[in-house]
């Protein structure tokens, strides 16, 4: 593959065929509002409207296809982010740290400047990454090939120990809640093929289908306890739409550009691995932006940084996953392999091949992703505009609302009434966990990555020849992610330690020095 | 498209009324008339994988092509899940009428469904009205590997046994396969490392990567990756014409006098229900011989040619004796299934 950064030809070629094909630009528009729209509601993924749209792109030609499914996914990244600020109910598992943050906002009467911190967050960093995705798309996605099961296994650790930050009142029952979370994970057919938990449930037996899950535990642990209240912002004066106010969130996102770049690079680069995804980007920035920070204790109470750190993880990860797709015509999720069909359905087999003979049309989405910043920035402002008035809708209105766009949602996911008993199941769990005091993000975190930790661990386990230090030894990324997850674990206790112990140490010097004199 | 053809059968029915009259043979030829107007509702392909796979590409390539010959709409529905108990256990609780049909694997994964899972189904409940695609097992090794050729990998298997990793995804041909070829060097399961995948893609993704010393995974889909990993055998009886240089994994272990009594690939195949034929056997013979009009229509050859999914035409009977000589395999081997 060709290493040199930027094909001239190529992208002059792109400006051409952008330049002179009005209907790819047309397509831009509804594609973003039809993903920004359907992100909005609870449990419409991307690749469901993906999947919706797929036939109609057989009458477009491959640029406007791809355009069209492009803004379709950059607009749902944004789209999931809105419920997860304003309801504390994730569209999809790529929202699910934006809730952490974000909805403290809300309740806080912050509704406007956390939108506005999540719609520039979100638009920086997929903007950000298509331009990292501009100047090295083969090396992004030689980058990829780079991370073998060891290397996901430790990025997936990295992301479960969020469950050790989400606590509640006691750490105990949060660690317990994740540790459920995990265990509800293994519930179906297992990597090696063993059958557990299912009770003799077909329906199980591809596991507990983890976004009616998900949703049933935020919508229930957050709504019902709204139920004695009027309104989801509780101070009546605090209860308005401003614009002004979303758009000095938006100048504030821009006053964490370290916070951005972070996300991004974490969503450029994993975002394209296989069974990754945005889910784990936008928890592993977080995560990191926590850790990172001076006042770790100050998140999940509504920290902007928060915000700004899971938006751009997550919007980022399109980028990621595109370079896959496009470089190696390898599908890095769900919404990209829908995307690989509508490549098919245009007789193209994506990958090297691909890139090498059609730079031109790959520069020509980039450039246009580009602009798709732009146009969502416009189109979001509008957007959440409009949504956030759900906060001057009285609670009792807004539950039932909610809870039924919830179970259509869950029951389009699973095409049966599997999603929607789930999302009921899992309302009651939630609402006993929320009234103890269990974590309830603790336990979707383990939720989420717990089949993915299974699968790189046993992985891990079968490359190794079951744990042979020699393999560890030769994987040199692995130890700097290693190296960088026991830092980031263990540094601030270790210095706390250490300061404590010289502050003794120096007192009792000086007590002895006292004393000899 | 579908619409014109839509008015164009309900103008039909009348004609065909009024020929049942003209001929005035009674009831035979009015039920014929009605069959014959079969169908007229949108007929459903369910997939037992996700959406993207070798599966569902088949799917959705036959979709158009059979609803131009049928007339009515034809839709595309990925049910994935559970190894494909949950597609396949879907499609049997639909109602027989010819109205759903299914795309699986009947070989390799529903030998695995039936005999280790107890999927609760078998081969007799299903008509298998063709299998269109029987990819073949592909060994492929990165292009940055450190072994490239299929002597090289038998060759440190046997020197140092346990430290060659091989990819394969759990419960495929491929799996089968690895172990079969284990087994015919004479050679423990532990002389490999065997590193099982999900799916094809990310294994591709692993070979590709240098993750793995080698890979055994579906052939014809892999070839559209030959500039990140190199094939050096294939299991098949004879050369790819694509590959024409990969020899064949027996050609290859000839010199060690061993003959490998593989095991095909993923079958790909469009299935009805086995009743459907006795209820209805007017609708069985509209459905087999539009597809089958379909695999022998040479637009249609090419253009699947083009995305790498197969169309061969085997029919029924053929079929079914296919799957049940790879059956035969299997159950030889039958102690591979719990040794993951």
């Amino acid at each position: 593959m060709e290493r040199h950064l930027i094909d001239w030809q190529a992208l002059l070629s792109a400006f051409h065929i952008l330049g002179s094909s009005y209907s790819a630009w047309l397509l831009t528009i509804p594609g973003i509002a039809l993903g920004m729209l359907g992100g909005a509601i609870p449990g419409v993924s991307s690749a469901l409207i993906l999947a919706i749209v797929l036939p109609a792109t057989l009458w477009m030609s491959l640029l406007s296809a791809l355009i069209f499914m492009t803004a379709i996914y950059t607009g749902a990244a944004f789209g999931v982010a809105i419920p997860a600020i304003l309801m504390g109910v994730p569209g999809s598992p790529a929202a699910v740290a934006t809730s952490f943050d974000g909805y403290p906002m809300t309740q806080r009467g912050e509704h406007n400047l956390a939108l506005g911190l999540a719609l520039a967050a979100s638009t920086l960093g997929h903007m950000g990454a298509y331009l990292i995705l501009f100047l090295g798309i083969g090396a992004i996605s030689h980058a990829v090939l780079k991370l073998g099961p060891l290397e996901m296994l430790l990025l997936m650790l990295w992301g479960l120990t969020l469950i050790a930050a989400l606590r509640g009142r006691y750490v105990s029952r949060s660690l317990l809640s994740g540790l459920i979370g995990i265990l509800i994970a293994t519930i179906g057919l297992s990597p090696r093929d063993v059958i557990r938990g299912t009770f003799n449930l077909p329906e199980l037996l591809d596991g507990v289908p983890i976004v009616p899950a998900m949703i049933g535990l935020f919508a229930a642990s957050e709504l019902f306890n709204l139920a004695g209240t009027s309104y989801l912002v509780q101070r009546s004066d605090l209860r308005n739409v401003s614009v002004r106010e979303i758009a000095r969130g938006m100048l504030q996102a821009l006053h964490h550009p370290i916070v951005i770049l972070r996300g991004l690079i974490i969503g450029a680069t994993i975002g394209g691995l296989p069974g990754v995804g945005a889910a784990v980007c936008n928890l592993v920035s977080y995560a990191e932006t926590r850790r990172g920070d001076k006042h770790p204790e100050s998140f999940g109470k509504g920290n902007p940084k928060g915000v700004i750190a899971a938006e751009a993880g997550n919007a980022s990860s399109e980028a990621g996953s595109m370079a896959t797709l496009l470089a190696l015509g390898i599908p890095g999720g769900a919404s990209s392999a829908v995307m690989l069909a509508a490549l098919s359905l245009h007789d193209v087999t994506s990958g090297p091949q691909f890139l090498d003979a059609s730079k031109d049309i790959v520069y020509a989405i980039i450039l246009n992703n580009f602009v798709q910043g732009a146009i969502m920035l416009v189109l979001g402002l509008g957007l959440i505009g409009l949504m956030a008035n759900v906060i001057r809708i009285p609670v009792r209105v807004l539950i039932p609302v909610i809870l039924a766009l919830a179970t259509f949602g869950s029951y389009g996911l699973s095409g049966n009434m599997t999603g929607p008993a789930t999302m009921v199941v899992f309302g009651f769990i939630g609402w006993f966990m929320q009234r103890h005091d269990y974590s309830v993000p603790a336990c979707v975190v383990g939720l989420i990555l717990g089949g993915k930790v299974e699968t790189t661990l046993l992985q891990t386990y079968q490359i190794s020849g079951g744990g042979q230090l020699g393999y560890f030894a030769g994987r040199p990324i692995a130890m700097v992610l290693l190296a960088l997850l026991l830092f980031s674990l263990f540094s601030r206790p270790i210095m706390k330690w250490w300061r404590a112990r010289r502050t003794t140490l120096v007192d009792a010097a000086q007590e002895d020095a006292v004393k000899s004199v | 498209m579908t619409g014109s053809k839509n008015t164009r059968l309900i103008g039909r029915r009348p004609l065909l009324w009024m020929l049942a009259g003209a001929a005035s043979a009674g009831s035979f030829s009015t039920r014929r008339a009605l069959a014959d107007s079969w169908p007229t509702e949108p007929i459903t392909i369910v997939v037992s994988t996700k959406a993207g796979g070798g599966f569902d590409h088949m799917a959705r390539n036959l979709a158009p092509a059979l609803s131009k010959e049928l007339g009515v709409p034809v839709n595309v529905l990925d049910k994935p899940g559970g190894a494909m108990v949950l597609g396949t256990k879907y499609f049997l609780s639909q109602p027989h009428d010819g109205n759903t049909l299914l795309v699986s694997g009947p070989s390799p994964y529903w030998y695995t469904d039936i005999n280790k899972f107890h999927a609760g189904y078998d081969l007799k409940d299903f008509d298998i009205l063709n299998v269109q695609w029987a990819d073949k097992t592909g060994v492929f090794v990165p292009k940055a590997g450190r072994l490239q050729s299929f002597k090289a990998i038998v060759d440190a298997i046997k020197a140092q046994p346990g430290t060659v990793s091989c990819g394969v995804v759990r419960d495929s041909g491929e799996f089968f396969n690895a172990g079969i070829l284990i087994e015919s060097l004479k050679l423990p399961p532990s002389a490999i490392r065997l590193v099982t995948y999900e799916a094809s893609a990310p294994l591709r993704t692993a070979i590709a990567g240098d993750q793995l010393d080698f890979g055994m995974v579906s052939l014809e889909a892999s070839l559209g990756m030959l500039s990140l990993i190199n094939p050096v055998a294939v299991f098949n009886d004879t050369r790819i014409p694509e590959i024409p240089d990969t020899p064949t994994v027996n050609e290859l272990l000839k010199p060690d006098g061993i003959t490998v009594e593989f095991v095909p690939s993923s079958m790909r195949a469009l299935i009805t229900y086995a009743d459907l034929k006795e209820k209805h056997p007017d609708q069985y013979a509209r459905l087999h011989d539009a597809y089958k009009k379909v695999l022998h229509d040479p637009d249609f050859i090419a253009k699947a040619k083009k995305q790498g999914i197969a169309t061969d035409w085997l029919g029924a009977e053929q079929s079914l004796e296919k799957i049940k000589a790879a059956y035969a395999i299997f159950d030889k081997h039958k102690t591979l299934l719990s040794a993951q």
